[in-house]
């Protein structure tokens, strides 16, 4: 952009209001500015622009939720934690669940959960569930029964949550769910299991005008991810299917 | 890295998570333009940050570090709602009625509005320059795209929000005259 006698382009004028010149270039650039009434004004219509986005995003409006947890409660899993998570991650990911129903997918036929593959497992589980996608439906319940047998077969006495929000909701719904037997089954089968459903998830459901009537015995969290936040503070170990 | 070291590295990553959480949602919410979704994409944000901690070695680069996990965050949501063509997202600004911009007089709205409407990639740029103060590098890296790329979106973005302001203004001018005495 010719700016008088000079050429300045935009790109320059944009690094200088940004403080991205060398202390060389800034100098050249304040000589021009006091030479240049027409420059000066395009400087102060750039920092102008900046104090208004400033000014504008300053207090965004807070989200439409009652929050359950701060800040401060917040931790971070342990390096211990983290180093299961990739071994449980990794597990979670060849296991084959034996259905109880016919009519629910199979991940693959060619894949063996072998119990052996969790030797340092000893920690309370998180499993996330966030797509509706069928194959995530039955990895997460084939996860959490395979650490739950194995759980069982050491007789550790630790507990197994499958936290679903977004469109995993759709996992936890009467008539909606296709392993709503399965989910009966494994509650029934082991006290340790629970099912929670996230409070924001059914609101969103709700406004799209999507009636929403969750499995018997589901839990329901104010928030999906804050329940997980809470959980890693507590030292739980996570997946996200 | 010995144990104690590991520890006091953690425990200061810890408390920047923590302290970055008002400057990730006031981007993710530039970024979306709403409430709810910005808060969810700095608790994925949070919670990435949590599990994949060991994965910064220097604490000094936690700002780029955060905000590159919650432009992978949007980036994700935008793939998964791609087939998706939201009201907000195209049509708020441009169909904009007079009556709409005589309720929009404020400064925040107008400014928000025009924020909204910019291309997706030139709005991602300017909030964090013009909003967080990032430098063109640490912009570069968060959005893993070549300085020149930063620059040029960002003047173009500039260009854009000036004139829009500057006509916003005008209408806003032209629509809600000044009082005149009727006999």
């Amino acid at each position: 952009m010719n700016r008088g006698k000079y050429l300045i382009s935009d790109e320059h004028l944009n690094a200088f209001v940004d403080g991205q010149l060398d202390s060389r270039e800034q100098n050249h650039l304040f000589k021009l500015i006091n030479e240049d009434e027409s420059l000066a004004q395009r400087i102060c219509e750039l920092r102008n622009s900046n104090e208004m986005i400033q000014f504008a995003y300053h207090n965004p409006p807070r989200p439409n939720r009652n929050r359950n947890i701060k800040s401060h409660d917040i931790s971070y899993i342990s390096g211990f934690a983290a180093a299961l998570l990739v071994t449980i991650g990794f597990i979670s990911g060849k296991l084959y669940y034996s259905e109880s129903t016919a009519n629910a997918p199979r991940l693959s036929d060619n894949i063996h959960y072998n119990t052996s593959q969790l030797p340092t497992l000893n920690q309370d589980v998180i499993l996330h569930l966030d797509s509706s996608s069928p194959e995530k439906f039955i990895e997460t319940l084939a996860s959490a029964e395979a650490i739950l047998n194995y759980y069982q077969d050491k007789q550790l006495n630790h507990s197994v949550e499958i936290i679903v929000n977004n469109d995993g909701l759709n996992l936890l719904r009467v008539n909606n769910s296709p392993h709503s037997g399965q989910i009966q089954s494994l509650m029934d089968k082991f006290q340790n299991i629970s099912f929670i459903a996230c409070s924001r998830a059914i609101s969103r459901f709700k406004s799209r005008g999507i009636d929403i009537e969750l499995l018997p015995n589901t839990d329901i969290a104010p928030s999906g991810l804050d329940k997980i936040i809470k959980r890693l503070d507590q030292g739980w170990a996570y997946i996200k299917v | 890295m010995k144990m104690v070291d590991w520890f006091c590295h953690s425990s200061e990553i810890k408390e920047q998570i923590e302290e970055s959480r008002e400057r990730l949602y006031r981007v993710a919410y530039s970024w979306s333009h709403d409430s709810d979704l910005a808060d969810d994409l700095v608790q994925e944000t949070v919670i990435k940050a949590f599990r994949n901690n060991r994965q910064l070695r220097d604490v000094k680069a936690i700002n780029s570090w955060l905000f590159r996990i919650l432009y992978n965050c949007w980036c994700d949501h935008l793939r998964s709602k791609k087939d998706t063509v939201s009201y907000d997202d195209n049509l708020r600004y441009h169909h904009q009625s007079p009556e709409n911009l005589t309720a929009n007089l404020e400064t925040v709205t107008l400014v928000q509005n025009s924020i909204e409407a910019l291309p997706e990639r030139q709005r991602q740029v300017i909030t964090l320059v013009a909003m967080e103060g990032f430098s063109y590098g640490e912009v570069a890296e968060i959005l893993d795209i070549p300085i020149g790329t930063v620059m040029s979106r960002l003047c173009r973005a500039r260009n854009t929000l000036t004139k829009r302001l500057k006509k916003s203004s005008r209408m806003i001018r032209n629509i809600n005259p000044a009082l005149r005495r009727v006999k």
